[in-house]
């Protein structure tokens, strides 16, 4: 298993407190108390992870409760939380989970591999609306082997699994405080005011539209937290929360890259880049009334020839983020290795020998036109209100006008337009976002009518993608996720852009802050404490 | 007077359904849907099970029917993404936060904005008026967006006077004073615009009074001119001041967006913008159902006060 960040740290923190203290040097000790203070974007919709929750409920209900095994925010690698240990049988159908010995809920009941079943029975059941399904719907039957370990019965091999688990939502709840209700739905005060989990932190007091204030579980099984209290402050204004993080009324919050330059010179304050966990694509149509325009490898890969990543990068990003250089996977994650293929590098004649190997050559107005005289004219389809992807949409029409192609652009409501046309696979091209794979990446690329909105089906792909679903073993995995890389890469479902470098903004005074994304990070608060 | 009042209350329910009708069929027609539903990680049949499970499926009549018979009956129906709570107990839980600091920001409109435009006006064209009218054309020009944070960054991160948000000071002392802080910010960001306006009105209002016939006749008379204001000019004038007032005045319960939205003030305006970001109907609804109450009260009871100012104006 691949040492996470977070516990080399501790390992290295641990050591250097070791030595430091039979000599009398440096304070590297943790300190205890304290309040930290978080800003929310929105009012938590539900503290209950197992309930369609939107990203401001995640963030509390991950420092509430623990998932059985957690992603680590800087490597994106397995850390064991709630389960200790696990390991698939033979098939690789059946996953068998070993609870933590200590582990409790707020009201000290100790968790058992009962309140598992309970909440994946819960989940599986499509009249919860549990989002979670989606991820695990291919549970077969969940099953107590004793008290403290649980076996999964999957209705098809998955070497996956425990990245699924990884996802959120798919917290355990407590068995004997909800098995009474019909629905976890009708459990209201438990989800949106009085939420007993197994978290660090426990909720002391959910004040609507204002904040929520959790205060320290002495007995979570990870470790006593350092901080007495974490206070999460719904602020939905960007500029107030650096205007606040500046005063001092808040301790932690995610910034753009526009504020960096002012809280960098800021001695209070320190400015975490992190990496964020999803990054930008153009989005290739393989069904609907353009789907033709793109069937030809050459013709996306003469696109992608046309982009020029490096601009888009210091000019959208600010310099800031990584490109992706055609790979479909963030060097981030280690334990893939890198794919064996030179990027589609910014090549404008390049391109346009691959469009007239294609049989696109400019007509009389300048605009591709193919052998049936068909012209080359399609839309860019953009979610509008998302700075960067509107910035780039903007980029990438001129550059495929360059090319010959007549492309309109249109910034459609993320809730409205571009996601009826994504739905119904009825754009042209999209700009949309792709995580970092674990689970959700396959999904994206592998044949299924789910997230894969682009229609995009490569049988080869597909074995591979199935073959890493079949192993249990994160080598070989790695393995044919490079190869998969490879394959995509000769025949694109999308061009990537950049992982986006996030900021995050914390106190002074704010130590062991994970460096990730505050949703992976709230599992780890009992790590953070304050310098004072 | 009380047929009058009654039949304007009968009135006030068909604007009501109008209204309550008006809004449904926006939210119905506008591109998308509920947010909850719109996560493009949701195949289509997902949503479609979901939508389903929450009775969205239905046709859109019968969702109209069903919320109009639960609502005749007190019935608000629960948030379709606030954890089923409901929609009655979420509103009632903001409407305090909204009142307070709307209540407080028309006081100092009043309070100020009536004496303010009386002065400019007894000193027209003077130093003074310019001053006030200068003031005035700058509080209506000025963004509420942009002059909270220019506040928030002056009195709380340079200069640390204030608290930049929120309506307490979250897990320390919150008493009377500490709350006192905390509304000083967005009170002067929610009445300067109102406090502006008020000051024209008062004081256009008050020049076209003291040149009417009655207050010349009344000066003729040897009465001095604090008497003068004070029988003649002051109620006249009010009469369209009060107007102005009393449109504003929904905005105590309605809750001002912007300003809630900025200073993260728990109130009824801040959970609007929720709603309408989420498409929560039943929420929206159920906001937009208070919001209508205090329109058409706050234009009932502003009608109720002119003939107590104008003995002239009786409702039969």
């Amino acid at each position: 298993m691949v040492v996470s960040g977070i516990r080399s740290r501790l390992v290295a923190l641990a050591a250097a407190c070791a030595l430091a203290v039979p000599l009398g040097g440096a304070a590297l000790a943790q300190q205890e108390g304290g309040t930290l203070t978080v800003a929310l974007p929105a009012q938590p919709e539900t503290f209950n992870p197992v309930l369609l929750g939107e990203l401001s409920s995640s963030i509390v209900y991950n420092a509430l409760f623990a998932p059985l095994v957690a992603q680590d925010p800087e490597t994106f690698d397995l850390d064991p939380y709630l389960a200790t240990e696990w390991e698939p049988n033979e098939a690789v159908d059946a996953w068998t989970f070993h609870l933590h010995p200590d582990a409790t809920w707020h009201d000290g009941t100790p968790v058992t591999a009962d309140d598992v079943v309970f909440t994946f029975e819960r989940i599986l059941d499509p009249e919860e609306n549990s989002p979670g399904l989606a991820d695990v719907g291919h549970i077969d039957r969940v099953v107590a082997d004793d008290e403290r370990t649980v076996t999964f019965h999957l209705s098809e091999v998955d070497g996956m699994f425990p990245d699924r688990l990884s996802l959120g939502g798919l917290q355990p709840l407590p068995k004997h405080l909800l098995e009474d209700y019909d629905s976890l739905s009708d459990a209201v005060e438990f989800n949106t005011e009085r939420p007993v989990g197994n978290g660090p932190f426990m909720m002391q007091v959910a004040e609507t539209g204002s904040h929520v204030e959790l205060v320290r579980y002495d007995d979570f099984f990870l470790g006593r937290p350092y901080l007495d209290r974490v206070i999460f402050s719904i602020v939905p204004d960007m500029n107030v929360r650096v205007a606040r993080l500046r005063a001092g009324d808040i301790s932690w919050t995610d910034i753009e890259p526009t504020h960096a330059r002012s809280l960098e010179n800021d001695p209070n304050v320190q400015v975490i880049p992190v990496s964020s966990s999803r990054y930008a694509i153009l989005d290739f149509a393989f069904e609907g009334p353009y789907a033709h325009l793109f069937e030809d490898p050459r013709v996306r890969i003469a696109m992608a020839h046309a982009v020029d990543h490096q601009t888009i990068l210091e000019g959208v990003g600010l310099g800031r983020g990584w490109l992706m250089n055609d790979r479909t996977i963030p060097a981030v994650l280690s334990w893939i290795p890198d794919p064996d293929f030179e990027p589609h590098a910014y090549d404008m004649e390049r391109a346009q020998e691959l469009l007239a190997e294609a049989g696109w050559t400019r007509g009389d107005d300048g605009i591709l036109v193919n052998d049936e005289g068909e012209r080359f004219e399609f839309y860019i389809l953009v979610d509008r209100g998302n700075v960067q992807r509107e910035q780039i949409g903007l980029i990438l029409q001129e550059s495929f006008e360059d090319l010959g192609m007549d492309v309109e652009f249109v910034a459609g409501e993320r809730t409205g337009r571009w996601i009826e046309e994504t739905r119904d696979r009825v754009f042209p091209v999209r700009m949309a976002e792709f995580p970092i794979p674990n689970v959700d990446w396959f999904r994206r690329i592998y044949t299924t009518e789910g997230p894969n909105a682009r229609g995009y089906s490569n049988p080869e792909l597909d074995a591979l993608v199935e073959q890493a679903i079949r192993t249990g073993d994160r080598e070989e995995q790695g393995e044919l996720y490079k190869r998969a890389q490879e394959l995509h890469h000769a025949d694109p479902s999308v061009i990537p852009f950049f992982l986006r470098e996030q900021l995050v903004a914390a106190r002074a005074d704010v130590r062991d802050l994970p460096e990730g994304e505050l949703k992976l990070t709230t599992p780890y608060l009992h790590l953070v404490w304050l310098d004072r | 007077m009380h047929r009058y009042v009654l039949q304007r209350l009968v009135a006030s329910l068909l604007v009501l359904l109008v209204v309550v009708t008006v809004t449904f069929a926006m939210i119905q027609m506008a591109p998308g849907g509920l947010s909850i539903l719109m996560n493009p990680n949701l195949s289509p049949a997902e949503a479609a099970r979901l939508a389903a499970n929450l009775g969205l499926d239905r046709p859109v009549h019968q969702q109209y029917l069903q919320w109009i018979g639960n609502f005749l009956t007190g019935d608000l129906g629960q948030s379709l993404s606030y954890g089923g709570r409901s929609v009655l107990r979420m509103v009632t839980e903001r409407l305090p936060a909204t009142l307070l600091l709307g209540g407080v920001a028309a006081l100092v409109t009043l309070v100020v904005g009536i004496p303010l435009g009386i002065l400019a006006a007894r000193r027209q064209d003077g130093p003074v008026d310019q001053l006030v009218s200068l003031f005035a054309s700058i509080g209506l020009a000025t963004p509420n967006f942009w002059l909270g944070i220019m506040l928030i960054v002056l009195f709380s991160v340079e200069l640390g006077w204030l608290p930049s948000s929120g309506m307490r000071t979250l897990g320390g002392d919150d008493g009377l004073i500490d709350r006192t802080r905390h509304l000083i910010l967005p009170v002067i960001v929610l009445a300067t615009s109102n406090l502006a306006e008020l000051v024209r009105y008062t004081r256009s209002s008050w020049l076209e009074v003291i040149r009417l016939d009655y207050v010349l006749v009344a000066r003729s008379k040897g009465l001095s001119d604090r008497a003068v204001d004070r029988k003649h000019v002051l109620k006249n004038a009010l009469i369209p001041v009060i107007t102005v007032f009393g449109v504003s005045l929904p905005r105590l319960v309605g809750g001002s967006a912007i300003v809630e939205t900025l200073f993260s003030w728990p109130g009824l305006g801040q959970l609007a913008v929720d709603a309408a970001l989420r498409r929560d109907t039943p929420l929206i609804l159920g906001i937009t159902i208070f919001v209508s109450v205090a329109v058409v009260l706050s234009n009932l009871l502003i009608d109720l006060l002119y003939p107590l100012l104008d003995p002239r104006i009786q409702y039969s």
